[in-house]
């Protein structure tokens, strides 16, 4: 199932630890979205530092980005206060998702198209969840309060179901339909 | 006798509603991308669990003896942990080679350090500790499981291409856990 994805897919899988928790709702999916792009930034500029890439360099790395993450984690506490409630243990997971890593990986090269799409599925899964579990956008209700349309997609069941609607959805709209036949029919 | 249901909840609690990788989707990607066949699988897993549960009550003990005004060191301290515990896996064979270009044991950082900062977050007695990491290990055990078995139908299954991604064995974790959550232990 690894073979011949592309960049989106990849994106949904090395970052399925914060798309699955941090997208309760639009403001936290922001919240760990633009943290995430500022971390993996930070570390693409560390990993420029490493000639080598032995598990020691590896170890380092993901310690240095682990303290960003927690760095990152205080910060957002400490400079805005009001959004505490929106910041949860996936901002201080960020260091350990395979995602931000991205800039130091030998055979990917497309770092900031793995950023940008990053960024717009978070704010895409952030938007869909709070709309269809809590009924509204950015905290502002739009359905009747208590009457979300789907109320079961702000819990963990519907962060897998939205999750996996989207991947469907990013299957099913690849122009590589050929090469995608191929590469399934590789995996039976 | 009090004692003993409360920690019965938590333990269905941990096992089920709240478990670390159902509710708080730690290891799921490991789970996803590391499952082969259900024999493979079950080996694998075993490694995998246990190597978990002695880092959770490593992690666990070096935490609870360090002065609470030393908190911030927490994360310092689960980072140690989980690379002792990614070198345990690496040392058992498991966890070798690359994955999207960058070293494999990157997929299990996560559920070892994020399980150390649930139980953290907990503030659990040692017997608490104990029952939750449990039942943790032991829920993680059956989806690591579930999950090849699942991913085995998908890619032996006559369905179209398309659903032979991982977009089916999302959906089918989601059904899992739309149906753990319908029994929730109050």
């Amino acid at each position: 199932m690894d073979k011949n994805l592309t960049i989106l897919e990849k994106v949904m899988l090395m970052g399925l630890l914060p798309l699955l928790g941090a997208t309760n709702n639009l403001k936290q999916a922001l919240i760990t979205a633009i943290s995430a792009v500022l971390i993996s930034l930070l570390i693409k500029f560390f990993a420029r530092f490493m000639t080598e890439r032995e598990d020691y360099h590896w170890y380092l790395l993901i310690g240095v980005g682990i303290t960003l993450s927690y760095v990152f984690y205080i910060a957002v506490i400490d400079i805005f206060p009001e959004l505490e409630i929106y910041v949860n243990n996936y901002l201080l997971l960020l260091g350990v998702t395979p995602l931000i890593y991205i800039g130091a990986s030998r055979s990917e090269n497309e770092f900031f198209a793995y950023q940008k799409d990053f960024f717009i599925l978070m704010i895409f899964v952030g938007a869909l969840r709070e709309l269809l579990g809590r009924g509204s956008i950015f905290s502002i209700q739009l359905t009747a309060a208590g009457y979300p349309p789907l109320g079961f997609v702000k819990d963990f069941p519907g962060a897998f179901l939205i999750v996996s609607i989207i991947y469907l959805l990013v299957e099913l709209s690849r122009k590589d339909k050929k090469n995608l036949r191929e590469g399934s029919e590789k995996v039976v | 006798m009090r004692k003993l249901s409360e920690l019965s909840r938590l333990f269905l609690n941990s096992l089920l509603s709240e478990n670390m990788s159902l509710a708080f989707f730690l290891g799921i990607l490991f789970m996803m991308v590391e499952s082969g066949s259900i024999k493979k699988t079950a080996v694998k897993g075993l490694k995998y669990v246990s190597t978990v549960f002695v880092i959770n009550i490593l992690g666990w003990f070096l935490h609870s003896f360090l002065p609470s005004g030393l908190d911030p060191l927490n994360p310092a301290i689960f980072f140690i942990t989980t690379v002792l515990g990614v070198t345990v896996l690496k040392y058992w064979g498991e966890l070798k080679g690359e994955w999207f270009g960058l070293p494999k044991f990157i997929l299990a950082i996560g559920p070892l350090f994020g399980t150390q900062l649930l139980i953290q977050n907990g503030a659990y007695v040692y017997a608490e500790m104990m029952t939750v990491n449990t039942a943790y290990i032991l829920g993680g055990y059956i989806l690591f499981v579930l999950i090849a078995a699942i991913k085995e139908e998908i890619i032996i299954s006559d369905a179209a291409p398309v659903f032979k991604s991982y977009s089916t064995l999302l959906a089918a974790i989601a059904m899992l856990a739309l149906g753990v959550i319908g029994i929730q232990i109050i």
